[in-house]
């Protein structure tokens, strides 16, 4: 493909190249060799042992209660938001777009603050569930709320871009067709979107895993009760206990490894690489 | 089964795309909804469809209102631009769709379906192509696909959006006719939107010209081309030359010819006055003081008929003349020649639309008296 | 009769997806945010100005501020030559590279945290080599630097990736065979229709930046007035339960986003004039 007088030349192109990759490899590759390396340090016995902790452990079943909550209530508001929002025009479509990609640009920190000005003893129904012997804040729900915000906009968005990207003809036809709104929506719309809403569910996941700033606010950091795995690799590490701290990191990585992996089989998929013109990333650019 | 529009109005915000649209289109023909880009043409189509709902003015289908049903209950098959079709599907999928979505009651039972799938398959000429997938199709196959699945719901009308505008030009004309073809063997009421001249006048039964959201003028193609409602019309079907037209002393003249016909004279209207290619006489002296001189710029053989190109001496203004190869051949003329062309039937229009005066060749001709050109 | 919206007729399911949106949007979103705005509405002007004003509160906000300008320059240098790899040339390994760029947005903060500590700490290899060379990365601001361009990369990149492949290529093409050299080229024809992806990557990036915790706290040490970014300072103040105190630092925090993102929006408006210029 490069001819002859396009702006690079064989020489400024393996520049180019090279630039790039060194870039990476420092930015982007060595923190995650770093992960694993640091992890297997002392031998795959003490791997085994430490994630095998029963605070580790109890960790991790508060992070995957905390990712099972999240997910579904986030994928469905990301089908609905979707479907609203690509379907129809209605008066402040523009602003309720706006106000979903909010969480993505508020700091984790923040969002914990919100939670605890909310639900927290003087917040605003803090008082009122406080009677009701309802905790929320330094308890599970406050993390598992304080992470559907922070994972919110993530589904919705790559059902929004689908969705806008493809146009809604094939809706219409197979409303022309006779189709009702289910046998549309579960015939034509869900086979179309699913790559990318697949995509989308493995990004919140790998989110609602390793959530930590906001988590970090809101949970009373009580090992074994309120500690998700982000906030128990922290509690390691200040430890000087880098190896399990390491050893518990691996599981987010290949969380987040995998999340990357689905995204490479979604821009595979024949029919999705053309019509996404532009593959939106959730965090850049807001909408598109 | 013949669909009547009676005053359709329609805005999106503050555009207004339709203006009182009325429109009766007899059933079992081949109707062409014919217009420039943002005409409102596929709006209309979209409301016979029920994918739009007219702010004002009803759709009826044999004279009962549908115009607030669904589409979903309205049996009209539509056949989009790009086809839409459903990726995910197989061609025979694609095609049953509609059958399958039926409230199972009336659903056909799966071998009907099939029996049905195949049939129709066959009618548009997809044999074998059943399990393939809709991106493994050429262009011409995929609107064939985007045909049967509209078909196969035995729809009361068929609508068909640009139908023919996605394939390459030699698919396109062949494709036209086997529709024109097609649709007549099933009689079912057809209307295609389109913004090509030459294929609305090639294969429709009737044409509807639509600009600016209005129906200008509705006839067969033979009408619309010999008898145009208004200088739209005329300049938006076939090649014209639009003659300058001057006013002077309140009187408007053809420029380059003579004082326009006393009829005309007084009009206080800007006038638009048009020639069509084929109707002017080339010759290579002055026979008439009519005529008007020129000087060959261009000589553009297409087929049986030769093309120039020219100048009016003394302006910038051109012509061009449409004469057979004979007649090309009798007078040799080159580029750079000087010709005296004939004009042997001007229509002229105001700006309201109607024809003020319209290819009456002889009085014309007879008021025209003193040349100013040349 | 077919469901309207102002006589349009539209798909089934308006009002129901509609209504679970906008009650989830506010209950999530709206409500927290109205939390806030009332709890700092309730602030005294003098108590905010006493808040913000603090030394420790000022070298902080500074220090977030400068930290994440600078990593989002470095983003902005090196995400146009890896923004432009990615979009047009094909080589062994640029899926992988491609899906790399994802990474820190998929990594939890504070795994990044940790490694990158790790890397550049005195033990790490990096960091032991710098630290021969007498740079020491891990603990200092430039610890804070290194990991906002982690987390800043994919901003930049993303945001000029479906750009820089809209550029018809013909332009240049055009420019080169009217004279125009290499150099010439990229300045003149390639650059300025990139200019506001380039903007909006960079505002992207210095916005997350500021709010950025996990990810900087691990390798910042935390030195009051010397590596304490702002985020850290809301959290010490929450877990000192002055709301009051943390609130003020948020908003002003919050201001700072919101007029970095409506400088985006603004340009994002404009790019889109841009773009259909540029096709």
């Amino acid at each position: 493909m490069a001819g002859v007088g396009r702006s690079g030349t064989q020489a400024g192109r393996f520049f180019l190249i090279s630039v790039t990759v060194l870039f990476f490899a420092v930015f982007l590759l060595a923190p995650l060799v770093a992960v694993f390396s640091t992890a297997l340090q002392k031998g795959s016995g003490y791997y085994l042992a430490a994630l095998a902790d029963p605070e580790t452990a109890a960790a991790v079943r508060l992070t995957l209660l905390t990712t099972c909550i999240a997910v579904p209530v986030n994928t469905i508001f990301g089908l609905c938001a979707g479907w609203a929002i690509a379907r129809y025009e209605f008066p402040g479509k523009t602003l309720l777009k706006t106000v979903i990609a909010l969480p993505f640009s508020v700091s984790p920190v923040i969002a914990g603050l919100m939670f605890i000005l909310v639900y927290g003893s003087g917040g605003l129904i803090g008082p009122w569930l406080e009677a009701r012997h309802i905790q929320v804040i330094f308890a599970v729900p406050g993390i598992i709320l304080t992470t559907l915000f922070v994972t919110l906009p993530l589904a919705a968005h790559e059902v929004i871009a689908v969705l806008e990207a493809r146009g809604k003809e094939e809706e219409e036809v197979a409303w022309t067709l006779g189709a009702t709104g289910r046998q549309i929506f579960c015939r034509i719309t869900l086979p179309k979107i699913k790559w990318g809403l697949f995509y989308g569910v493995m990004l919140s996941t790998a989110r609602a895993m390793g959530e930590f700033g906001a988590v970090s606010v809101v949970s009373g950091h009580i090992r074994g009760l309120t500690n998700t795995l982000p906030l128990h690799i922290e509690i390691l590490y200040n430890q000087y206990d880098a190896v399990a701290a390491f050893a518990a990191a691996t599981l987010l990585a290949l969380a987040a490894l995998a999340t990357l992996a689905a995204k490479a089989v979604m821009e595979l998929r024949p029919g999705l690489r053309g019509d996404r013109s532009a593959p939106g990333p959730a965090y850049a650019g807001g909408e598109k | 089964m013949g669909v009547t529009l009676r005053s359709v109005c329609k805005s999106y915000k503050r555009t207004r795309v339709l203006q009182d649209v009325d429109l009766d289109l007899p059933t079992g023909k081949l109707v062409a909804l014919l217009g420039p880009s943002g005409s409102g043409k596929t709006t209309l189509l979209r409301i016979l469809a029920g994918l739009e709902v007219p702010d004002r003015g009803t759709v009826l289908f044999d004279g009962e209102d549908v115009t607030r049903r669904p589409p979903r209950v309205r049996r009209a098959g539509m056949v989009f631009q790009h086809y839409a079709l459903f990726g995910h599907m197989t061609v025979f999928e694609n095609i049953a769709f509609g059958l399958r979505v039926l409230p199972r009651k009336v659903r056909p039972l799966s071998w009907e379906i099939d029996t049905k799938v195949r049939a129709l398959m066959h009618k548009v000429r997809l044999d074998g192509l059943e399990s393939r997938y809709p991106a493994q199709l050429s262009g011409g196959q995929q609107q064939r696909v985007a045909l049967a699945r509209a078909l196969a719901v035995d729809p009361r009308i068929l609508l068909l959006d640009e139908p023919f505008a996605a394939l390459d030009a030699k698919v396109r004309i062949e494709l036209r006719r086997w529709l024109r073809d097609f649709q007549r063997e099933l009689g079912i009421t057809t209307v295609f939107v389109t913004h090509d001249q030459e294929e609305a006048m090639d294969i429709a039964d009737l044409v509807a010209v639509v600009n600016q959201g209005r129906i200008e003028q509705v006839g067969s193609p033979s009408e619309i081309y010999e008898r145009p409602a208004n200088a739209f019309v005329f300049e938006f079907i076939g090649r014209s030359n639009v003659l300058p037209l001057d006013s002077r002393e309140g009187k408007w003249a053809l420029e380059l010819i003579s004082p326009v016909p006393s009829k005309l004279a007084s009009s206080a209207d800007p006038l638009r006055a048009y020639v069509r290619p084929h109707d002017i006489d080339v010759h290579l002296r002055r026979d008439r003081s009519t005529a008007v001189k020129a000087v060959v710029e261009r000589v553009r053989p297409q087929g049986a008929l030769v093309r120039l190109v020219t100048r009016a001496t003394g302006g910038e203004h051109r012509f061009e003349a449409e004469i057979s190869r004979e007649r090309y051949e009798d007078l040799k003329v080159e580029t750079g020649d000087i010709v005296y062309l004939e004009f042997r039937s001007v229509t002229v229009f105001s700006p309201h639309r109607q024809v003020v005066h319209s290819r009456t060749l002889e009085p014309v001709r007879e008021k025209l008296q003193q040349p100013t050109g040349g | 009769m077919a469901k309207e919206i102002k006589g349009r007729v539209v798909l089934p399911g308006f009002g129901m997806t509609l209504g679970v949106t906008l009650f989830y949007v506010s209950v999530m979103i709206l409500l927290p945010f109205a939390a806030l705005v009332l709890k700092s509405a309730s602030l005294s002007l003098h108590e905010f100005y006493e808040t913000v004003t603090a030394p420790r509160v000022t070298a902080a906000l500074r220090l977030s501020l400068l930290t994440a300008w600078i990593a989002a320059s470095i983003n902005v240098v090196f995400g146009v030559p890896a923004a432009w790899v990615l979009s047009r040339y094909s080589f062994p390994g640029k899926r992988l590279l491609d899906a790399m760029v994802d990474l820190p947005f998929a990594l939890p903060t504070a795994v990044a945290g940790i490694a990158l500590t790790a890397m550049f700490g005195p033990t790490g290899g990096p960091g032991a080599i710098l630290g021969r060379l007498g740079v020491k990365i891990a603990f200092t601001p430039a610890g804070i630097v290194v990991a906002l361009v982690f987390i800043g990369l994919p901003f930049v990149v993303r945001t000029l990736q479906p750009v820089i492949e809209s550029l018809d290529r013909r332009m240049e093409e055009a420019a080169a065979t009217l004279g125009a050299s290499p150099a010439q080229v990229f300045f003149r024809v390639i650059l300025p229709p990139l200019v506001p992806a380039l903007l909006s990557g960079f505002s992207l990036a210095f916005a997350r930046g500021i709010g950025e915790y996990g990810s900087v706290v691990f390798i910042s040490g935390n030195m009051p007035m010397r590596t304490e970014i702002a985020p850290l300072v809301i959290m010490t103040k929450l877990q000192q339960f002055d709301y009051a105190g943390a609130t003020a630092v948020a908003v002003v925090l919050l201001i700072v986003s919101f007029i970095v993102l409506s400088a985006v929006r603004l340009m994002e408006l404009r790019a889109g004039f841009w773009r259909t210029g540029v096709r």
